[in-house]
């Protein structure tokens, strides 16, 4: 597979918003707002030819990265070739900046869960996520962006902890990372972890994305927990982690805002869009007053 | 074998086939020719993307649809007018701009396509289609010109020393001779296609892209989505409204359908109504401030 260009080779940050057919009108009016386009990959797998073709010329007029969601790399079952090889495809049609997944379990024994599941964090669903990661780098052509997930409960039968099994699988593998902000704070939330901790910890020369979103309030397991849903606006503390990480980062960022329903109007997405900017902006010069005081 | 020494019915059976051939020959010629990789061009314009897919007659009705929608035109019955608090920097484009200054006066929806500054005011929309390789340029006139004049030889050579033949043989040769005229006519009519292939590959693709307004305008109200009813009445035209909440758009334009030449010299565009020559160039951008209607999930998750 072809990518247009090195990702860390991009010459700024960038903040870009998910496809999504409902927002078509407001994206395609706006892209002197919009710098990159997130397209779903899954949508596409068994979309009429016709369809696959017209994003060539949605990507004639902005970059355009592709997100999978059913790959389910994160698991000691290997990943389904036939999955891979329709993202190849994909990829060669769309010629994305990269295509981007999660480290989630999402079917078992052949039984599709129909979600993104925290798998127990383990040796086995580490060494089954980079052997994934591995075998999706040799079919498409370039390893993912692996992208951390929100989880609910806390995956039973685990053996390390959040950090140090995506850390691992990182460091076994040569795929980056997409930080998705919102399921930082969502599971720092629910299992009370400093998420600038968390943030601190993770390898900056490894993050080239992120992903930021919003959730609600539920009730799980007769407690109070932190839904990423995607249908609300987001939260304050995201954009402070976006400006945690615009200062830890030294390669520039393409920061998605994700919406799958509930849509409002356009301005309100290309406000947080304009917000993410100035945090993104936040972060950078909070690193350069850095560099410069480390120079001094 | 010599296709001359061919009796009647056989020749004919044989012409047939030679014109499909030679009719199919140029439209391939023609598509790989004005074929190329998918174009910049900003498909957030709604005039653009009507003018595209059905000329300045389309685009004039998407419009007028969409000021009505706006409430900067008012409808009373079959006539149309200005809004009393409407001025002319309230237009977002110069076709807009003339249309609004049109109907300082009450006239007929339809009136616009008798009026010639509102047909200039697509020059530069032509323009950038011609040059985005969307629609046919002088260039490509000629070449799809050229390819016509080899398709008629070869027609006309076969056929006429066919019809020689017969003449001289005292033979029939009415059929040939209507066959041959019919062939022409096919391979010149469909040598001058409105869009290149290219251009027509790109208004498929538009139209996928703006595929969910399909679902979404029957939860638009009037006045609450008008950049998406504008692009929805350009994408799947004027017509295409009819059993929407927009159905007034049929009472405006009864017979939408769309299609039609461009005009010439770029009219004015200025915040009065005072002036229809001044010199300043059609841009042609639409902002698209707007609400989306509800929908379903994209596909991800809780990701």
């Amino acid at each position: 597979m072809k990518f247009k260009e090195s990702l860390k080779n991009t010459a700024r940050d960038r903040v870009g918003l998910g496809w999504r057919r409902e927002l078509a009108v407001g994206i395609l009016s706006n892209l002197d707002r919009i710098d990159v386009v997130e397209v779903i990959a899954d949508d596409l797998f068994n979309a009429p030819r016709d369809e696959r073709r017209a994003l060539r010329t949605l990507s004639a007029q902005t970059k355009v990265v592709l997100h999978g969601v059913s790959l389910g790399l994160a698991s000691s079952a290997p990943v389904d070739v036939k999955l891979l090889e329709k993202t190849a495809r994909l990829c060669e049609a769309v010629e994305p900046e990269y295509w981007s997944e999660h480290l989630a379990f999402v079917r078992g024994g052949g039984v599709e869960i129909g979600h993104l599941t925290a798998p127990p964090r383990t040796d086995d669903t580490i060494e089954g996520a980079a052997a994934n990661l591995e075998r999706a780098r040799a079919v498409v052509g370039a390893a993912p962006l692996v992208e951390n997930i929100a989880t609910l409960i806390d995956p039973p039968g685990s053996d390390y902890d959040e950090i140090d099994w995506i850390n691992r699988i990182i460091d076994s593998s040569d795929g980056d990372l997409l930080l998705d902000l919102h399921n930082l704070h969502a599971n720092a939330t629910n299992f009370g972890y400093d998420s600038i901790d968390f943030l601190k910890r993770l390898p900056a020369e490894r993050i080239v994305a992120a992903h930021l979103a919003g959730g609600k309030w539920v009730e799980a397991l007769g407690e109070r927990r932190l839904l990423d849903d995607h249908l609300h606006d987001v939260p304050d503390p995201v954009y402070w982690l976006l400006t945690e990480l615009a200062a830890l980062t030294p390669h520039p960022l393409t920061v998605i805002l994700e919406r799958d329903g509930a849509y409002p109007p356009i301005e309100i997405l290309l406000r947080q869009l304009d917000r993410a900017r100035e945090a993104v902006a936040e972060g950078r010069s909070r690193q350069f007053e850095q560099i410069d005081q480390e120079a001094a | 074998m010599n296709p001359f020494e061919l009796r009647g019915p056989e020749f004919l059976l044989f012409y047939f086939c030679f014109s499909l051939v030679v009719i199919i020959a140029i439209a391939v010629l023609r598509r790989r020719a004005e074929s190329g990789p998918a174009p910049k061009i900003d498909l957030g314009d709604p005039y653009l993307i009507a003018y595209l897919r059905g000329g300045e007659n389309e685009a004039l009705r998407v419009a007028v649809v969409s000021l009505v929608d706006r409430g900067m035109l008012v409808m009373d019955d079959l006539t149309i007018y200005r809004a009393d608090h409407v001025t002319g920097g309230m237009a977002k484009n110069p076709v807009e701009y003339e249309v609004l200054k049109k109907f300082g006066a009450p006239d007929t929806a339809a009136s616009v396509f008798k009026d010639g500054v509102l047909k200039s005011a697509f020059q530069p929309y032509r323009d950038k289609l011609e040059n985005a390789g969307l629609m046919p340029d002088s260039e490509v006139r000629q070449a799809r010109l050229k390819r016509l004049l080899l398709a008629l030889t070869a027609l006309g050579i076969v056929g006429v020393i066919k019809i020689q033949i017969g003449l001289s043989l005292g033979r029939p040769v009415g059929f040939l001779v209507v066959m041959m005229i019919v062939a022409m006519v096919i391979a010149a009519v469909s040598s001058f296609p409105r869009l290149t292939a290219r251009g027509k590959a790109t208004l498929e693709d538009i139209t996928n892209l703006y595929s969910g307004l399909r679902s979404q305008v029957y939860s638009f109200s009037p006045g609450g989505a008008s950049a998406e009813l504008a692009m929805y009445a350009a994408v799947f035209g004027v017509a295409a409204l009819a059993t929407t909440p927009f159905g007034y758009a049929q009472t405006l334009f009864p017979r939408a359908t769309g299609s039609s030449s461009c005009g010439s010299a770029c009219g004015s565009y200025d915040s009065s109504f005072s002036s229809s020559d001044g010199g300043s160039s059609c841009g042609g951008s639409s902002d698209g401030g707007s609400s989306c209607g509800g929908g379903g999930c994209g596909g991800c998750g809780s990701s």
